[in-house]
């Protein structure tokens, strides 16, 4: 028979070398050397074909409007939600998914083709809503999007913001988002996590909140919405986003808290490009660096995917859609260094966020989606370490990047003529 | 009609670096290279050879350090050894700066007949080099259009899972004559893999420039048999025709595996007979200008 695509010879990131072949958009077989035909075939020996990117956090609503009005002074989160608030009345549909749209060409570039973005309700327009609402269809044939509905200002604390949230959830808005850390109170916090957990149970969604991202370890929502994940049968469709907080508790709660998180089948995002500047900005020294306990919350079998959050807003002033900057950053900060946690990293920008987002069709695997994509390395740590070019992107069985490889030329006397930076391990001296 | 080993290499660890040959305790794809990690002279070569026919050979780059001190090494070799080597393929950097410069250097050595720069020789290292990112490289493209302009021919090395991209690339430039080094590494003799390695070979095989080199086998199994290679060696004999392969031991490296009488019994074996002159001599003296 005929496939529709044949990728030869790429490493899986098992590092077993296979054929993937492609069919109606479905991965139909991934075998050592297959024998078939093609209507294209697309050759890679040495590289890594990898399962898609997936980033499970993002603010594509104010992505790409970095400056406008104005830029982060301080650095702070609180400044950031400020700022957002002078960009807000500013904004136009058109103006949002512009900017949504080529952010999403940079993601497909980068074979990131499934994003969770939370979107702000705390407009009485619900503008953003109906552009990313309108972006989701225009992008569904290569990129998956998911919406949550995000209280940005607080579901109590900002008039209005829970009708509006509703409503989003009315026009079609998958994921009910949540701030309890920023309600005015404690208990304000805690009663928005049962009320927004209520509502996503009744309505069969998803639930991701934003919850104690803040220095403050006495922030224990996740305590909450661990709860109410048991008491309303939300396994596997709850994700804590940040928790930050957790840094800053004391070992003892820890010790009692993870088990909870676990048992409830809460998910965790850490979002370590975004944690690393926003958090710690009240301390002098020693300063507190604001990552939640990422090696300690997958020892305890808990799901912790890393999330890039923002991309050029008033929060974040760099980021390209490269999810391998985040597992880079992760890496380092929660010091998970050794060769299996290095893998971890990889797996946690697409794997994990796969299953976070409830997207069990994507995946290396005969009868899911086709969707991968080919870098210019070897393997996934090599890929952290380089960042590499994507040289293909195949989203639903179609090519939808590429990019030619295109070595640095040396012009050194005595020296080789071009340099890859690959790992040198094998092959010393190479010729015969 | 005179029998020639069309490829073979010999080395000097005392005349020529090879850095390759000194990195020891690294394993290759074709196995443990320690074997051979010493000097390998033409009088060990000829004794080898002679007892089984051989009157004359092609000597194949082995990567030097220096590719130029190699070659003309090789020309030494031969000045003081007629027909042995009878002609030589060079390594040549053909996507550098100084492709051109490089190419009339070795142009003036009598032997030389090619170039060899290989662009793939196993996934994994080709994992570590890089070298089959030639294939996308407009100077290489360039280098091997220039290579064509003075005469020479090219010995292609690469596997399977490149075969559609640079059959693309060989067929731009159909005026360079071009050598298949190892009938295109077939790493995978599974039924199915040698399947898959046909489907991607005859891409190379409807270009009319190339030629198709019986050798190398023994790289990929340890204990190969007749039987093992015979699929492999019918194959490149239907796509390219008899009229189009050539034998070569790949000697010393295929030492590591077999005798050299083992791989010459074998392809007489599987070679019909009445194409044994064209396989195991014509076509050569007639590609390599013997």
């Amino acid at each position: 028979m005929e496939f529709d695509l044949l990728l030869k010879g790429a490493n899986l990131p098992s590092g077993d070398v296979a054929d993937i072949a492609v069919s109606g958009g479905t991965i139909a077989a991934i075998e050592r050397s297959m024998d078939a035909e093609a209507r294209e075939v697309h050759e890679y020996p040495g590289c890594l074909v990898a399962p898609p990117f997936i980033d499970p956090h993002f603010h594509m609503d104010a992505t790409l409007s970095h400056g406008i009005p104005r830029v982060n002074a301080s650095g702070t989160l609180l400044e950031g939600i400020s700022l957002w608030g002078e960009l807000k009345p500013l904004l136009t549909v058109e103006a949002v998914k512009s900017r949504a749209l080529d952010y999403c060409d940079w993601a497909v570039s980068m074979g990131l083709l499934a994003i969770r973005t939370h979107v702000d309700v705390c407009d009485d327009r619900l503008l953003a809503v109906r552009a990313l609402k309108e972006v989701q269809e225009e992008i569904a044939a290569y990129i998956d999007l998911q919406l949550v509905a995000f209280p940005q200002d607080g579901l109590y604390r900002s008039p209005g913001a829970r009708e509006n949230l509703l409503r989003a959830l009315d026009l079609g808005v998958e994921v009910v988002g949540g701030i309890p850390h920023f309600e005015l109170t404690m208990d304000e916090g805690r009663r928005s996590v049962t009320d927004l957990c209520e509502i996503a149970a009744e309505r069969g969604l998803m639930v991701d909140m934003h919850c104690d991202e803040t220095d403050d370890p006495h922030s224990r929502h996740i305590e909450q919405l661990s709860l109410e994940s048991r008491r309303l049968g939300l396994e596997g469709r709850v994700t804590g986003s940040h928790l930050t907080s957790m840094h800053s508790m004391d070992n003892y709660y820890v010790s009692k808290l993870l088990p909870i998180i676990a048992e409830s089948g809460v998910s965790v995002i850490s979002n370590p490009l975004v944690n690393i500047i926003v958090q710690g900005q009240h301390d002098t020294y020693p300063k507190r660096r604001g990552l939640t306990r990422v090696p300690d919350m997958i020892r305890q079998g808990i799901l912790v995917g890393w999330g890039q959050d923002c991309v050029l807003d008033p929060w974040y002033s760099l980021g390209c859609a490269e999810m391998l900057d985040v597992a880079l950053m992760g890496l380092h900060l929660a010091q998970m260094t050794s060769e299996r946690d290095m893998r971890r990293c990889f797996s946690m920008v697409t794997t994990e966020n796969a299953r976070i987002m409830g997207l069990n069709d994507l995946g290396l695997e005969p009868g899911k989606r086709a969707s991968f994509a080919v870098l210019d390395a070897s393997d996934p740590v090599e890929a952290i370490r380089l960042r590499p070019d994507r040289l293909l992107v195949v989203s639903n069985g179609k090519v939808v990047a590429r990019k030619a490889r295109n070595p640095s030329e040396l012009l050194i006397r005595g020296r080789p003529s071009s340099v890859t930076r690959w790992r040198p391990d094998a092959a010393a001296g190479a010729d015969p | 009609m005179r029998r020639i080993d069309a490829h073979h290499h010999l080395w000097d660890l005392e005349k020529v670096d090879y850095p390759w040959l000194m990195a020891r305790g690294q394993e290759r794809f074709f196995g443990d290279p320690s074997p051979i990690q010493r000097n390998y002279p033409v009088s060990e070569f000829r004794s080898g050879a002679e007892a089984f026919g051989i009157e004359a050979s092609v000597h194949i780059q082995v990567g030097a350090s220096d590719p130029m001190e190699e070659a003309r090494w090789v020309q030494s070799i031969a000045v003081g050894n007629p027909m042995w080597p009878a002609a030589q393929v060079a390594f040549c950097d053909l996507a550098s700066e100084s492709t051109e410069a490089d190419l009339v250097s070795l142009s003036e050595l009598p032997t030389v007949r090619g170039i060899r720069q290989i662009v793939g020789r196993s996934a994994k290292e080709d994992s570590a080099t890089g070298t089959n990112r030639l294939l996308e490289d407009p100077n290489f493209e360039k280098g091997l259009r220039m290579a064509a302009g003075f005469g020479l021919s090219f010995d292609l090395q690469l596997i399977p899972e490149l075969m559609h991209r640079s059959a693309e690339l060989f067929g731009r430039i159909g005026d360079l004559p071009v050598a298949l080094c190892h009938c295109g590494s077939p790493g995978d003799w599974s039924a199915n893999g040698l399947r898959s390695w046909k489907r991607s070979l005859r891409n190379l095989a409807a270009l009319p420039q190339f030629h198709c080199k019986l050798s190398g086998l023994g790289m990929f199994r340890v204990g190969w048999t007749t039987e093992d290679i015979r699929p492999i060696v019918e194959t490149c004999l239907e796509l390219f025709g008899s009229e189009r392969c050539m034998f070569g031991s790949n000697f010393p490296v295929d030492s590591l595996r077999s005798s050299y009488g083992a791989i010459m019994s074998a392809y007489e074996d599987i070679v019909p007979p009445g194409d044994h002159d064209a396989v195991f001599g014509a076509n050569a003296a007639r590609f390599y200008r013997i």
